[in-house]
């Protein structure tokens, strides 16, 4: 049978997917690491940059509002490091990890005053026996809204993906996806909107019914 | 060759059908905190007949063609917008010319004084703004109540569902010969158009991204004293309110010079926070 280039890209195609089914290892991965390993805490990339003027001056007739890059840097990198530092504190450090801890430094008042225990699994606050296991990868695209040297929001859009073993034997890939948007309040970024989902390879043991104390992890 | 795709594809259904249902559980995090304030907010908006790039002057001493008051309940989340015909006399003077006099403010001080509802905010837009508005949200669903057809504003439109462009929309609001009405029914229109606009907005169930680069749109075409780090907050807001729970009362009346309004009881429902339908 000679070789077609249909089949060629036929098997080209089920190589890419399973690699994908195997996820490339993230940065946060260690080369050869084994799932019940220590996890490895992630390095969230920012893959795009949005960024937007609120600046009204074009339809006052003055120069066309320029985006200060500065700006636009400073409160893109706050913000990631605020959802890198609750990716880590709420999937990664054994000492945090799943409580409410992590949240309770993520959001903004506004939000915090909505969250309710729906909401706090959707952030992590559960109770799952985890081992150890693998970061694969925490990736972001932003959209930043500034004008001149102020910025006012960041929402970021962001799939983190870690694999992990449970203390059950079983294991599988815990995943969180969907946007924050991160505003300025006391010195930092805090998130005043949240719009994600939390994929978990079981149903939690319990899902805590009130704001927990760190320190559950294994 | 088919039968290579076939394989391929009954393969790659296999393996999906093979992933045991309920392997995965699903959690979701929604909080989307919108403006809450004790009582009603108001915001005035308003359109002024100057500005780049059609009139080259400062819009905020133009002339007011469209003035809008949008009282909402932030807790029940219900809405009433009350249209003002330019021409309206209000606190001695037409309602337009507040504008010209003293600005905003003034425009915003004439409406308090003569409606006793306090205005928390007002945000001002321009030819181009609305223009640029309607364009970077994608053109405007509008349903066009009657033939409207006019030079001047440059409306051509038949009855019945339209897709607005940012042009379109500024003709749409601005035509005040070929409309019933005048400029009574031009300021029906124009509180027509918030509604749709609304309505569109809500109906997308935008996501986070989309309803930042929403916030940065509304920012740069409106200049407006309501605070920018509530943007956020008052668009989350606004998306909260279902569509039929927003009330429009256009108001008219006699018409010469000036329009002399009969309000009926709309001024004192919305003093006792009765807004909505």
């Amino acid at each position: 049978m000679r070789p077609s280039w249909q089949r060629v890209v036929a098997a080209a195609l089920c190589a890419a997917a399973l690699a994908a089914c195997r996820g490339a290892p993230g940065p946060g991965a260690a080369p050869g690491s084994q799932p019940s390993a220590p996890l490895q805490p992630f390095r969230l990339l920012i893959a795009s940059i949005d960024a937007q003027t609120m600046g009204s001056g074009a339809i006052l007739g003055a120069p066309a509002d320029l985006l200060n890059p500065e700006a636009v840097r400073i409160a893109t990198e706050a913000s990631r490091a605020a959802l890198e530092g609750y990716l880590n504190a709420q999937f990664v450090t054994a000492d945090t990890r799943f409580s409410a801890a992590p949240v309770d430094g993520l959001l903004g008042p506004r939000a915090a005053a909505l969250l309710d225990d729906t909401a706090r699994r959707g952030l992590g606050v559960v109770d799952l026996p985890v081992l150890g296991g693998v970061t694969r990868h925490a990736i972001a695209h932003a959209v930043v809204l500034v004008e001149g040297p102020a910025a006012y929001a960041v929402t970021l859009s962001y799939e983190a993906v870690l694999e992990v073993t449970l203390g059950d034997g079983g294991s599988g890939p815990v995943v969180q996806r969907g946007s924050m948007t991160f505003v300025p309040i006391g010195g930092g970024y805090r998130a005043e909107a949240v719009d994600v989902t939390l994929e978990l390879p079981q149903e939690p043991t319990a899902a805590p019914a009130a704001p927990a104390p760190g320190g559950q992890g294994p | 060759m088919t039968r290579c795709w076939a394989l391929l594809l009954a393969t790659a259904s296999t393996l999906v059908l093979a992933i045991p249902a309920g392997a995965i559980v699903v959690h979701q995090a929604v909080l989307r905190p919108g403006y809450a304030k004790g009582g009603l907010l108001v915001v005035l908006a308003i359109g002024s007949d100057l500005g780049p790039p059609h009139r080259p002057s400062d819009p905020l001493r133009g002339r007011a063609d469209a003035v809008q008051l949008i009282a909402v309940d932030t807790v029940a989340k219900r809405a009433t917008i009350v249209g003002f015909p330019r021409d309206s006399l209000v606190a001695g003077a037409k309602l337009n010319a507040h504008l010209a006099a003293g600005g905003p403010q003034q425009v915003e001080a004439a409406l308090e004084s003569y409606t006793g509802i306090p205005v928390d905010f007002w945000a001002l837009t321009t030819f181009q703004g609305l223009t640029n508005m309607v364009d970077q949200m994608g053109g405007v669903d509008v349903i066009v109540d009657q033939p409207m057809q006019d030079r001047f504003s440059g409306s051509n439109f038949q009855p019945g569902p339209q897709h607005l462009a940012g042009g379109q929309a500024l003709a749409y609001v601005r035509d005040r010969y070929s409309v019933a009405g005048g400029d009574i029914g031009r300021s029906r229109h124009q509180g027509e158009l918030l509604r749709f606009a609304h309505a569109q907005v809500r109906a997308r169930q935008a996501d986070l991204p989309t309803l930042t680069r929403l916030i940065a749109t509304l920012s740069r075409n409106t200049v407006t004293n309501i605070p920018k780090h509530e943007l956020l907050a008052m668009v989350v807001l606004a998306i909260q309110i279902d569509p039929a729970s927003v009330a429009h009362v256009p108001l008219g009346g006699p018409a010469g010079g000036f329009v002399h309004l009969q309000p009926g009881p709309a001024f004192d429902r919305i003093r006792a926070g009765q807004v909505g339908p």
